[in-house]
């Protein structure tokens, strides 16, 4: 998934886009995970120690890893477990939002 | 005569009260442990061999040699040909109790096939739960066409409210995904499947309709995102709304 992840990050970087995380780790295993796979996305913490609901709970997501894309206005446009898909659907907002402008 | 016989039933009373007392645990449920317990060992002698391989290839590369294949699941053929005697010899919901973890043994169609059919056999069982669960994915598992077959039989026999229960789930739930939540295809469909599963009375196909009612009506598409008010893997607080006016890229993930 990271290198997906990093390349839209990359691509996408003049364009107005976020890539924003929920992990669901241990957090010094999420940090480990960030800076050996030097990710540059800012995440939630799913359940910070002493919170007592997870946001994946909120959010009723019971497969890891969900991808749930947001239109500027934050409606849900896309919500599933395909990284392709949900890019395509990012991409298609993008060109709607850049065409308004 | 009356007398010596009552006389002699006391210790044979004693003498069952006695054998139940030591026999609590039935011998059907004594086999199924220890096939519980050959399960967990085809497990760990599958894991050390993948230990073994992994380091195997690992040598393989630092020679430049080809790398051996490593295979992908634990062999269950042997478990699942005892699971089946088991299943034969006992009866009723002791069978069912030998035939639902051996659904996923089989590496091939057919022998999932034969498991599932010996199931049928049992529709009368109230045990049948796990069997409902996976009739969602038995075109995976099969094929399409023995689903339909096997979802037909459980009709037919028209009894096994869960299981009943479970086909209208299973097959309504493409038109709760697809169709837009105020239609009436899809007010239609989920009012047939909340029928059935009210009379289903399992816990576990009610929680998941719950749960996909939840996900299309509160996360389908249109739908407002929920805000998440949280903090980063450094402590610092951040909203979700803070990233309004761009696209965004919610990634549920863990590193696995």
């Amino acid at each position: 998934m990271y290198p997906h992840e990093r390349s839209l990050v990359n691509e996408l970087k003049d364009q107005p886009f976020a890539l924003v995380g929920v992990n669901s780790d241990k957090l010094d295993r999420a940090k480990t995970a960030v800076e050996k796979n030097q990710l540059t996305w800012r995440s939630f913490q799913n359940k910070p120690d002493g919170q007592e609901r997870a946001i994946a709970d909120d959010w009723a997501v019971r497969g890891w890893p969900t991808i749930v894309v947001l239109d500027v206005d934050q409606s849900i446009r896309y919500r599933g477990h395909d990284g392709d898909a949900a890019t395509e659907v990012v991409k298609e907002l993008l060109a709607k939002a850049t065409k308004k402008q | 005569m009356k007398h010596t016989r009552s006389w002699l039933a006391i210790p044979l009373l004693l003498c069952q009260a006695w054998a139940q007392d030591a026999a609590e645990v039935s011998p059907a449920k004594q086999r199924l442990q220890e096939l519980q317990t050959e399960y967990r060992q085809v497990i760990q002698t599958w894991q050390k061999q993948m230990q073994e391989a992994q380091k195997a290839s690992e040598t393989a590369k630092a020679d430049d040699k080809p790398v051996a294949a490593i295979s992908m699941r634990p062999d269950f053929s042997e478990l699942l040909k005892k699971h089946i005697a088991a299943a034969k010899e006992f009866s009723g919901d002791d069978a069912v109790s030998f035939l639902l973890p051996a659904m996923n043994m089989g590496e091939k169609p057919a022998e999932t096939r034969e498991v599932i059919d010996m199931l049928l056999a049992h529709l009368d069982s109230d045990k049948l739960g796990q069997l409902g669960a996976s009739l969602g994915y038995l075109d995976q598992m099969v094929d399409a066409d023995y689903a339909k077959e096997v979802m037909g039989k459980i009709e037919k026999h028209g009894k096994n409210l869960p299981l009943l229960g479970w086909i209208a789930f299973h097959r309504g739930e493409k038109t709760l995904r697809s169709e837009p939540v105020k239609s009436e295809a899809y007010v239609t469909a989920k009012a047939t499947v909340a029928a059935a599963i009210a009379k289903a009375g399992d816990k576990r196909l009610q929680s998941q309709f719950d749960e996909l009612v939840v996900e299309v009506e509160k996360f389908g598409i249109g739908m407002a995102a929920p805000e998440i008010t949280g903090v980063d893997l450094d402590g610092v607080a951040f909203k979700l709304s803070d990233y309004r006016g761009k696209v965004v890229f919610l990634d549920f993930w863990g590193d696995w």
